[in-house]
């Protein structure tokens, strides 16, 4: 009993271990400037982040490998559509070794929102600089640059926080 | 007694838990290849589960079998 007891506790210290560590990493990174990184899109054209100052940013790091990015894709894609023709953009990157792998999943999505960007990041380059501790991981900026929210995962009720915390940084 | 016997079993942990590498969730392509899976291919598995069953003529971990020549 007093073995299962100390088991317990163990248990709860690495939980809240764990806890803490997401809380804190994403504490670092909220307030911060977003780092910026130039990747290729999928017809070639160069995009930076820097290219987007002066409008809400929602990153997302993702990839065809992931079953939760594979869930997210869609929702951040009729999201963005509701944002067409306001100072908001999706940047959507991709991490696979292999473009075909991304091709193959967007072709499935159907048409992309006017205002989200697929950026191939075959090397992980741009992911290193965020702390994401899962795949996937989004973050929104304000207008400045500078990352407002992180959600690391992804949940069904993720969509309605997404546009609750880009509202309120458009009327910023 | 208990207490040492205890006190190894955590050492034991620490040592073993020592040799885990941890994985950036962006380097797990490879891990998250459904190759990766024991039973990733559910037919094969099938089909060698049915030959292997009825070659040997013995009850395995995956069911009971009679015997014959695994060829249906």
């Amino acid at each position: 009993m007093r073995a299962f007891k100390v088991f317990l506790a163990i248990a709860a210290a690495f939980i809240l271990l764990v806890q803490s560590r997401t809380a804190s990493i994403a504490a670092g990174l909220i307030g911060g400037t977003a780092h910026d990184f130039t990747l290729e899109d999928i017809s070639g054209k160069t995009h930076s982040l820097g290219d987007y100052k002066g409008r809400v940013v929602f990153i997302d790091f993702w990839a065809s490998w992931c079953p939760p990015c594979k869930k997210e894709f869609p929702e951040i894609n009729a999201m963005l559509k509701a944002y067409e023709g306001a100072d908001v953009v999706g940047i959507a990157v991709n991490i696979d070794k292999k473009r075909s792998h991304a091709e193959d999943f967007l072709r499935g999505v159907g048409a992309l929102s006017k205002n989200l960007v697929v950026l191939l990041d075959p090397e992980s380059a741009a992911i290193r600089h965020y702390n994401a501790l899962t795949m996937p991981t989004s973050y929104i900026l304000d207008k400045s640059g500078v990352v407002r929210f992180v959600h690391f995962g992804y949940n069904e009720s993720d969509a309605q926080k997404w546009k609750q915390e880009i509202d309120r940084l458009l009327k910023e | 007694m208990r207490k040492r016997v205890f006190i190894l079993i955590l050492l034991l942990g620490i040592a073993a838990v020592s040799g885990c590498a941890r994985v950036k969730p962006w380097e797990r392509e490879y891990l998250a290849d459904p190759i990766m899976q024991l039973d990733y291919n559910k037919e094969e598995k099938a089909v060698r589960e049915h030959f292997l069953g009825t070659r040997e003529g013995s009850a395995g971990s995956f069911g009971v079998s009679g015997g014959g020549c695994g060829c249906n």
